[in-house]
């Protein structure tokens, strides 16, 4: 495997490296590489040398592939076809140990604050790196289900921007749906 | 995830500066009622279930996650479901009979038939007695009426299928309308209903097919019956974008077998498993299988993906219809009239999860989605004020609303 090394600046100044198999986990990257314009560094004005190593640490896991464990347990193994007769067993239960394991490590790679969680989501949207944003954003999906909506407007900082009349609206709204809240 | 964790009060996060991309891709991961729930939020969501290019997402989320799956089915007129992963999930844990709980979803102001179908969250129910039909989305609790073409006499009955044209965005329902005299079978016509555009039924003409009930599957954008004809029986189906009847030849062995939708002590049934055109064949006490078209339309390549050959439940006649394989060989969600059940057949046992005291709609697979019938012109019911009406208000407005 080519272990050609790429440069990556971020938004304070600071260069990491990263291998180029590595930083192809990156679709933006990627297309830099392909391009042909590797001319050094590549600057990444949006992501701070707080987040970059995060990420890096993410591509390296992920080197050629492209998904989450979450991804892989619903496409990888494929639940179509499951049914049909030539699927195989051992082939499944090979990708099952890779998923679990994977899955491990994503347990661990996700403990971290708020703060981080929202820099690492921007960063995988703005490097298009799509299993880190499936993990990133999935957790901040996690994160508003089951809250109120008071919750839910006080952690995220959202403003209710409607108007009295519509107001009265939703407070019914609200009411209807809390029944429905119930039965969770 | 550790719940403590998260349920600190932060101020780290300001929402209103992440990208529209993100803040649409993490929305979409909630479930549809977190998210009806959640319009009181601010303006913005509020708008974005009703946004189409939003809709299409969770869409596309919603049906690729085996955990928004469900069952739904029809008690008189309440609509009801259960999660599919709920019975895998008791059928694990418990070894004897358990009942399952199923949710009422919504209650609607009249019903009595069967499910024509689901698609994209959407249900299409055919209220028989009434000759109307109702097209639902039980996550939004959205419903609409439909009344459909009808003959005044006794000899007439119709024939029902419901799907999408993705070309052209559009949900359709197929109407075959069929009568008896002297003794054989007659298509007068056939309607189609497209919802939105244009909110009435389009004559098509008739089609030579007799279609069987005998279940329904709906894959590769037209939905396909069983029909009878001289040689047996064939595999009819209607595509929803060009609006063309296609025959299908069933596996060989059903030729060679002699085998009809009229043999006699068997149940024979067309349904989808898994995304496959898949037939079901029952032989009371004598055996059970399910054959699947591997590659859609290719008839060389029905391969049989279940089978039984000892006599599955000798005591067991009803008719079911097989919903989900659970477990290759050995375990599948069935359901039945009166019962949703897994079909154990290694152990040769069933475990009822759920059973009816009354005749049901049927049991249909359905996932949750954010898909509006708002755009459509016909009879619309599913406002919060109808739905909470009384009995008396109910028949009120039965009165008034056809």
């Amino acid at each position: 495997m080519s272990s050609t090394k790429i440069f990556l600046k971020s938004s304070d100044d600071k260069t990491f490296e990263i291998d180029e198999t590595a930083a192809r986990a990156s679709e933006t990257l990627k297309n830099i590489i392909d391009g042909g314009c590797l001319d050094g560094v590549i600057p990444l004005p949006n992501v701070s040398s707080n987040i970059l190593p995060k990420v890096i640490e993410y591509c390296k896991k992920h080197g050629g592939d492209n998904g989450s464990s979450k991804k892989i347990a619903n496409g990888g193994v494929d639940k179509d076809k499951e049914i049909l007769p030539d699927y195989d067993e051992e082939e499944d239960k090979r990708e099952k140990v890779r998923v679990d394991e994977l899955k491990k490590w994503e347990e661990e790679y996700m403990d971290f604050d708020q703060q981080v969680l929202y820099d690492l989501m921007l960063a995988a949207n703005y490097l298009h790196i799509k299993g880190l944003l499936d993990l990133t954003v999935e957790k901040a999906a996690s994160m508003i289900r089951g809250r109120t909506p008071d919750q839910i407007r006080e952690n995220f900082n959202i403003n209710s921007d409607f108007t009295p009349e519509e107001e009265e609206e939703m407070i019914l709204i609200e009411d209807e749906w809390d029944d429905e809240w119930a039965f969770d | 995830m550790k719940r403590g964790k998260q349920n600190q009060p932060s101020r780290e996060i300001m929402w209103s500066v992440l990208p529209s991309e993100v803040e649409e891709n993490i929305l979409s991961r909630l479930p549809v009622k977190f998210l009806m729930r959640f319009r009181c939020v601010c303006k913005h969501w509020c708008n974005l279930v009703t946004d189409p290019h939003f809709i299409k997402l969770q869409l596309n989320l919603s049906s690729q996650i085996q955990e928004s799956y469900k069952l739904a089915r029809v008690y008189c007129a309440e609509v009801c479901s259960i999660d599919v992963e709920a019975c895998r999930n008791q059928y694990i844990k418990t070894s004897g009979q358990k009942k399952a709980i199923l949710q009422t979803e919504l209650v609607l102001p009249d019903m009595d038939g069967n499910i024509v179908g689901s698609c994209n969250g959407l249900l299409c129910l055919d209220n028989r007695h009434l000759y109307n039909l109702y097209l639902l989305n039980p996550a939004t609790k959205e419903y609409k009426r439909l009344l459909h073409p009808r003959e005044d006499d006794l000899f007439s009955w119709y024939m029902f299928g419901f799907g999408y044209n993705p070309k052209t965005d559009e949900y359709k329902v197929v109407m075959i309308s069929y009568y008896r005299s002297e003794n054989s079978v007659h298509c007068r016509d056939v309607y189609v209903y497209t919802i939105g555009t244009n909110p009435s039924w389009r004559s098509i003409g008739p089609t030579e097919y007799e279609i069987e009930c005998a279940g329904h599957a709906l894959v590769y954008g037209a939905v396909h019956w069983i029909a009878s004809d001289t040689a047996g029986f064939i595999i009819v189906s209607f595509d929803f974008g060009d609006e063309k009847f296609r025959e299908l030849s069933p596996p060989e062995f059903f030729r060679q077998e002699g085998i009809n939708y009229h043999t006699e002590f068997s149940d024979l049934k067309l349904v989808e498993l898994e995304g496959f055109l898949s037939l079901y064949w029952h032989k009371y006490k004598s055996n059970f299988e399910i054959w699947v078209m591997k590659n859609y339309v290719d008839e060389q390549s029905w391969t049989k993906v279940f089978s039984v050959a000892h006599p599955i439940l000798s005591q067991f006649w009803e008719s079911f219809k097989p919903l989900v394989i659970l477990k290759k060989d050995e375990e599948i969600l069935c359901g039945s009239d009166f019962e949703i059940f897994i079909l154990d057949v290694v152990k040769n046992e069933i475990r009822i999860l759920h059973s009816d005291e009354c005749y049901d709609s049927g049991t249909e697979l359905y996932f949750e989605s954010l898909v509006s019938l708002r755009a459509d012109g016909g009879t619309d019911l599913g406002n919060k004020q109808e739905r909470r009406e009384t009995e008396g208000e109910r028949l009120a407005l039965e009165a008034t609303g056809d």
